[in-house]
Order: structure tokens, then C-alpha cells, then sequence
């Protein structure tokens, strides 16, 4: 009979008079990989911290390993040993792996360092779990896949029952993801629990023992293994409308590809018009790790890549992935955002009156009142993306190329990110999506080309 | 009543204004406080001492406001003043025109700014110790050049030189004042208005937002390190006209004065945000307490406590109020 190791009981969080959790209900047996699939955002980070710091609680109990560590009376425990995996390292990059697994953990005692002993034992524990890592090399030299590997034998060293390993999918290739489930496999079977969150649920559905469907701080649905098909996650989304452009419309080419050749990308070749979406399916994130940019100006090892009848380097505008911490400057106006690029286009080092006043005049109705706020940080994410494909739509490149779309999105995000790529078609700009999800990407492409030995265009 | 309450919250719209508000009331009240101590504050020729002694403030703050705004820091600048100060006086006490000994001491400090702004962008050195280092060279430059010695006076030849730099006077202004206000409407100008400014904003904000949307992020640095190497130059020029001569410790903790004039009045030591008004105020704070507490009859060293805690406290309240906004909640 399986062992409970976590059961949160009826459990409401609030902060703020905003409901995070509300009567939430759940639990993880010993040695199970629980998947959640968070439909959205809100109140998953507080969840989190509720496992692992015991945040405190308006209703409800929490029980770990068997104990009462959090209620409604008062937190009885300060912290879970429950260990994290996501975005962030929690690796020291100037530290070798060695250094990292052993050393940089709570409860590490020894004052004086063997370090040939240290890096014999790292060995070891890398060989029982058939990872290729010198433990010696440096951890800011490990690849991403690498990373998250050593960051779990990390954890597990530190003794941590729990693991929650949160959308890791966005980060890593097919294979290393792959390599990456078999780890957590391998330390599931020695008794270690996971919690997998992820907002895909194919990505979830592969590894899990059992899956929560989780929105507003509810868990909607418990999916056992026998109903973990795509048609019980469907009554749970919103449908997303094909805002695909309309065929048979004379428009210009703009980008045309011809038999590139680029590491495991074999022979692509593409015609990409105006106002025309084309998404590249890059399962093994080969053109997403070696940025499209240097791909076209630097990296091409064969076949021809015209743009506009002239090379490809003017006229296009790249919203890479995590567009908000690398495009927008969060403590300036939602104006000076807007505008930001404009002065390149009009080749004006004075952006003239006459200009802000008629982009306040034709984008104020659309924008509304957020437009005059003198400082971008707090508003929505979704303000926050709208306001980085207005600039674009505002700008009017000839071709915007988009790094992960859909990296870090939650469903509802996922509708509006769809949306701003259709009103960039709508205003004839080309639009290439490089994702290594196929999700959502029919809503809004013309085509996709998935990469591979040999990549099909579909 | 209606275009009223629009023009103020038009001008409260203006990046960084309520900070400039709130530390013009701090100005004010401070104002009030010393010309009830000592009704003298108000006479007319302390106003006009007053305002000699903010100008070469408000110039260096301009230029250090400029280089924090990008997030990074000058400290050589009390040495390029110094730099500034010896060259044009050692070259007018050697005889050369005051023309030509401003062109060539121009292009030493600028040299200065020019090496600043590279070892901070292309070589990536930290600008702490980037400017420490060229602060020590400046120093050293300004001591080397006459012998280790301070100059004699610039004479004759200078005369025409101070008077133009510290005693002369246009429309009843004296000049030192008036060449502080040209040169904050220029430089206000641009990093308001042009696309230069915008640039300096988008580099204290995020660098590699600003990388991304085609921003040079070593052309833009090496802008801010050759304004605030040109405002100290100016200061040294109107040292040495004020003085007559050349001394080699002049400007010396005016890189601190520099910091003291832009936190106070608003510019964000973690870069991308501040206006040069703030850096006015701030600077006419600095020079009040100075003026004030001399009046009161305070010793330096207390001066020196108050303007030290007034920065610590600005600086402080800088870093909460831009922290503190990372802990407000998420908008789902």
C-alpha cells in the first residue's frame, strides 16, 4: 500500500484580500509523479511556497511525511525539505558540479575539503544515475539539459523527499528532456516524490503517475493514468479561434529560404509573404539556441536565404524569448516603450510632438488609460505583452521573428499572444514563429515546418 | 479649473517629477529655516554667492546624473577638475593663450571621459573601479604637470580668463552662473528630447532591452563618460579662474558633491531614472546647507555629517521605493 508524503487538506490562501488558494485539496504518495497542469497562473506561485515554506494559511491543514507542519492555527514548521527545479539555477556557476552537489547544501558540516574524495564521490553518484558529467568541470559551463540533471542529483543528495520540477519542457530540447524524465524515473523508483508542473498537458500526461488539472487556485479535475487523453483536458480550455490569415490574398514575399542547412536542420526551405505566419517546430531547439539572428547573417553552412530580393538584415524585429525582461524597460512610461524604437524609423534623433500626439491619438482608444502611466512595472502581463506587439505593429518591419511564443505562458496568455501575432498579419508584417511546441501554433500559422533529418513543411 | 488640474497632471506625468516636487518643499523649507536664523540669508549678495557656489555643483552633478542614469558611476571626476584646473593654469602661467590652454586642457579631460567610457563598455570593467582607477591617474596627471607644485598666478594674461569665468557679469548674471544654466538647457535638451537620451534611459533600465532594439550600448557609455569628463573640465576652468591659479588638490571629493547633487535630487543610483531638474534642486540643496550652516556658524565637519546623511538617506529611500516595488503583487 502506497504512503502518503504531502496531503494539503481544504486549504485557502489569501494576501492582499486577493484568493490565491481557495479550499484546495491534494496529495502526493511516496515514490509517485504527481503532474499538475496549470490552466493558469494565478496562485501557483503562492502553492509552491505553501509546500516548501509553509506560507501561512486562512483554512485548512498541511500535513508532510507523515506530520501536521501547517494550519489555520499557525505554521508548526518552519520549512519542508522539498526542492525546487525551474527557470532559475540554483547552482553557483563558478563552482564546479562537485562543489555544487555536495558542498553548497544545508546540513554540510566539514570544514576541510578533500577535494579529490569529494570529486570520487560526485563520480560514483553520477555513474549510479548514467550521467556524463565530469564533476570537476564547472557548473556555469554545464548545457541547460546538464543543469537541470545536476540541480536533481543536487536535490536528492540533500535528502529532499519532494522535487517539484516546474515547466522544464520550455528549457529543454526533445532529448534532454527525455534524459531528464528518465532521471526523475530512476529516483522516483528509489522512493523520491515529484511534483511535475507544466501548462502543457502532453508534456505531463508522458511522465505522470497521476495529474491535477489546476486553475484560480482549484484543483478542477484528479486524472488518473486510463484518462489522461487530450479529450478530458479539452472541456477545461477555452477553445482558440483559427485566426490564420485568408488565402488567395495577393501579397509580396518577404523572406524566402532556400535548402538551408544547420546542424540537425537538414534542407529547409520556405516562402514567407506579407502578413503570412510561418512557425518553425524546433523539437530539438536548434535554430532557438543558436539565435535565428546569428543563423542568418553568420551561421548559414549551405543554401540561400533572400529577404526582399536583399540580404537579411534590415527590417526585422526579434521579440526573443522572455520578451519582457529583454525588450521592455520596466521603470519607464508605457509611452517612451511604445515609442522606443519609432525614432529609427522615422531617422529622427527628436521624435517631433507631432508624431507622439497622433500615436496618442490612433493607439489611446485601443490602449486606453494604461497609456499614460509613467511606469510599466506593475501592469499585467498581458498589458505587458500587448504593449511589446504594438510596438511592433507600430514600428512595421517588414518581418518579426518570435523566439518561443509561448514560453512561460499560461493558457490565457496563449489566447492573447495568438491574437497580437493575428493583428501583426492583419497589418501585413510577416511573422516567424520558432517554437518547440507544436501546441497552439495551428491557431495562428499558415504553415509550420517541423525540423528534423529531414524537415517536412505541413 | 479644469486646463489647470491637466497641466498638473501633465507635469506630474514627467518621469521622476514627484521625487523633484518632493525635495523642492525639502528645499524650500530648508530656505525658510536659515533666513529665519539669520536674516542675512536673503540679502541679495549672499543670493548671488549662493548661486556662484551651486553652479560648479549643479555642472558636475549634470555630468555624474548622465553616468548614473546608464547605471554606472564616475568617481574621476573631482581628479578631472583637478586635471582641468592645472593644465589651463600651467599653461597660462608658461605664457600660452587662454584660448589654446583651454582647447588642450579640453582635449586631456575629454581624453579622460573617452577612457572612462571604454573600460566600462569594452573591456566591461566594473565602473567602481574603472573611475577609481582613472581618478588616481587624473590625481596624479594634475600633480605631475607643474613639478609637484601648485601654479603661481595666471597674471596679466589671465585676466580677460577670469573675467569671463568667475567675475564678469551678462545682463547683471554673473557668467560662472549663466554657463551653468546653458549648459543644463543643452544637456537637458538632449537627454530628454533626443534619441541620445532616450538611449542613456534604455541603458540604466535594461541593458539588454536596449542591446536587443539596436542600442550602442559602448557609443551610448562613452557619451555619458565624455559629458561628465566636459563638466568637469568646465569646473576646472572656473576653478582656476576663481583662484587665479592652479592648485593641485582642487576637486577634491567633488566626485562625492557630484553624487550628493544627483541622488538628492532624484537620479537613481541603480540607473534609468532621474531628470537633470531633480539634479538642480539637488544641487541648490547641497549649496544652501553649505551657505546655511556656515551662516549658523556650524564647522565643516558638521556640514560635511549633514550633507553625508542626507545622501545615505536619499540613496536609501531610493533603493526602497524601487525594490519595494518588485515585492507589490502580480497582476494575474
Amino acid at each position: 500500500m502506497k504512503q502518503e508524503l504531502l496531503r494539503i487538506e481544504h486549504v485557502s490562501l489569501n494576501k492582499s484580500k486577493i484568493d490565491y488558494l481557495r479550499n484546495l485539496s491534494m496529495w502526493i504518495e511516496k515514490a509517485e509523479i504527481l503532474g499538475l497542469i496549470s490552466l493558469n497562473y494565478h496562485g501557483l506561485e503562492e502553492l509552491i511556497d505553501l509546500i516548501i515554506n509553509n506560507a501561512p494559511i486562512q483554512q485548512g491543514k498541511v500535513y508532510y511525511d507523515g506530520n501536521s507542519v501547517n494550519s489555520y492555527l499557525g505554521k508548526v514548521k518552519k520549512e519542508n525539505k522539498v526542492c525546487i527545479i525551474d527557470r532559475q539555477s540554483r547552482l553557483a556557476p563558478d563552482l564546479t558540479v562537485a562543489d555544487n552537489i555536495f558542498v553548497l547544501r544545508k546540513g554540510f558540516k566539514k570544514y576541510f575539503i578533500n577535494s579529490s574524495i569529494l570529486e570520487k564521490e560526485v563520480a560514483r553518484t553520477l555513474t549510479e544515475s548514467q550521467i556524463e558529467i565530469e564533476p570537476n568541470i564547472l557548473a556555469g559551463l554545464l548545457t541547460e539539459g546538464q543543469r537541470y540533471q545536476v540541480e536533481l542529483i543536487k536535490a536528492v543528495s540533500f535528502g529532499a523527499k519532494l522535487v517539484i520540477v516546474q515547466n522544464v519542457g520550455e528549457l529543454l530540447s526533445f532529448n534532454d528532456l527525455s534524459k531528464f524524465h528518465e532521471l526523475m524515473k530512476c529516483f522516483a523508483k528509489q522512493g523520491v516524490s515529484f511534483l511535475y508542473v507544466s501548462n502543457d498537458y502532453r508534456e505531463v500526461f508522458d511522465i505522470s503517475d497521476r495529474a491535477l488539472l489546476y486553475k484560480n487556485g482549484q484543483i478542477k479535475k484528479v486524472l488518473y493514468k486510463d484518462e489522461m487523453h487530450e479529450r478530458t483536458v479539452l472541456p477545461y480550455l477555452q477553445p482558440i479561434k483559427d485566426l490564420r490569415a485568408r488565402e488567395n490574398m495577393e501579397r509580396r514575399s518577404v523572406l524566402q529560404v532556400k535548402d538551408l542547412y544547420y546542424d540537425a536542420a537538414n534542407k529547409v526551405s520556405f516562402l514567407i509573404h506579407q502578413g503570412e505566419c510561418i512557425t518553425i517546430l524546433d523539437k530539438e531547439k536548434v535554430l532557438i539556441h543558436h539565435s535565428i539572428m546569428e543563423l542568418m547573417t553568420l551561421g548559414i553552412q549551405k543554401g540561400n536565404i533572400f529577404f526582399n530580393g536583399d540580404k537579411f538584415v534590415e527590417e526585422v524585429l526579434l521579440i526573443p524569448e522572455n520578451p519582457i525582461s529583454s525588450t521592455l524597460f520596466l521603470d519607464q512610461s508605457y509611452l517612451y516603450n511604445l515609442l522606443f524604437l519609432i525614432d529609427k524609423k522615422i531617422d529622427r534623433s527628436v521624435i517631433p510632438t507631432k508624431v507622439i500626439e497622433s500615436v496618442k491619438k490612433e493607439w489611446g482608444k485601443k490602449i486606453g488609460r494604461v497609456m499614460d502611466c509613467s511606469s510599466i512595472r506593475d501592469l499585467s502581463i498581458r498589458e505587458k505583452y500587448q504593449l511589446i506587439y504594438y510596438k511592433a505593429i507600430l514600428y512595421r518591419p517588414k518581418l518579426v521573428i518570435v523566439m518561443q511564443p509561448f514560453a512561460v505562458a499560461d493558457f490565457n496568455l496563449r489566447e492573447e499572444i495568438i491574437k497580437l501575432v493575428a493583428e501583426l498579419k492583419q497589418s501585413n508584417i510577416a511573422v516567424l514563429l520558432l517554437s518547440s511546441y507544436a501546441i497552439d501554433i495551428k491557431s495562428v500559422s499558415d504553415q509550420y515546418i517541423v525540423l528534423g533529418e529531414e524537415s517536412e513543411i505541413q | 479649473m479644469e486646463t489647470n488640474k491637466k497641466g498638473i497632471r501633465k507635469i506630474l506625468a514627467i518621469r521622476g517629477m514627484g521625487q523633484v516636487l518632493t525635495v523642492t518643499v525639502g528645499l524650500i523649507i530648508l530656505c525658510i529655516v536659515f533666513g529665519v536664523l539669520n536674516p542675512t540669508f536673503f540679502s541679495n549678495k549672499n543670493l548671488g554667492n549662493l548661486l556662484r557656489q551651486i553652479a560648479p555643483i549643479l555642472l558636475i552633478g549634470i555630468g555624474q546624473s548622465y553616468v548614473l542614469i546608464t547605471g554606472n558611476i564616475d568617481l574621476s571626476i573631482g581628479s578631472v577638475l583637478g586635471m582641468s584646473c592645472m593644465i589651463s593654469a600651467t599653461l597660462m602661467t608658461k605664457g600660452i593663450s587662454p584660448i589654446a590652454a583651454i582647447l588642450i586642457t579640453f582635449v586631456a579631460c575629454m581624453a579622460v571621459g573617452f577612457l572612462n567610457g571604454h573600460l566600462v563598455s569594452t573591456c566591461s570593467l566594473p565602473p567602481f573601479i574603472a573611475t577609481l582607477g582613472t581618478m588616481t591617474i587624473g590625481r596624479g596627471i594634475a600633480q605631475i604637470v607643474n613639478g609637484n607644485y601648485n601654479t603661481d598666478s595666471i597674471g596679466a594674461a589671465g585676466k580677460k580668463f577670469r573675467e569671463f569665468f568667475y567675475y564678469g557679469k551678462t545682463f547683471g548674471i554673473y557668467n560662472t552662473i549663466l554657463i551653468a544654466i546653458i549648459v543644463w538647457i543643452v544637456f537637458n535638451f538632449i537627454l530628454s528630447r533626443t534619441r541620445t537620451g532616450r538611449h542613456i534611459y534604455a541603458i540604466g533600465s535594461n541593458v539588454d532591452a536596449a542591446k536587443l532594439s539596436g542600442v550602442s550600448v559602448v557609443g551610448t557609455t562613452v557619451k555619458v563618460y565624455l559629458v561628465s569628463a566636459f563638466c568637469s573640465f568646465l569646473v576646472g576652468i572656473i576653478t582656476c579662474a576663481t583662484a587665479g591659479m592652479g592648485t593641485m588638490d582642487s576637486g577634491t571629493s567633488y566626485e562625492m558633491y557630484a553624487v550628493a547633487a544627483s541622488v538628492i535630487g532624484g537620479v537613481s543610483t541603480l540607473g534609468g531614472q532621474g531628470i537633470l531638474l531633480g539634479t538642480v534642486v539637488g544641487a541648490a540643496i547641497w549649496g544652501v546647507l553649505q551657505n546655511g550652516l556656515q551662516f549658523a556658524g556650524a564647522p565643516v565637519a558638521i556640514r560635511n555629517i549633514v550633507i553625508g546623511v542626507i545622501v545615505v538617506v536619499s540613496v536609501l529611500l531610493d533603493v526602497i521605493v524601487r525594490t519595494g516595488s518588485f515585492k507589490r503583487k502580480k497582476k494575474a
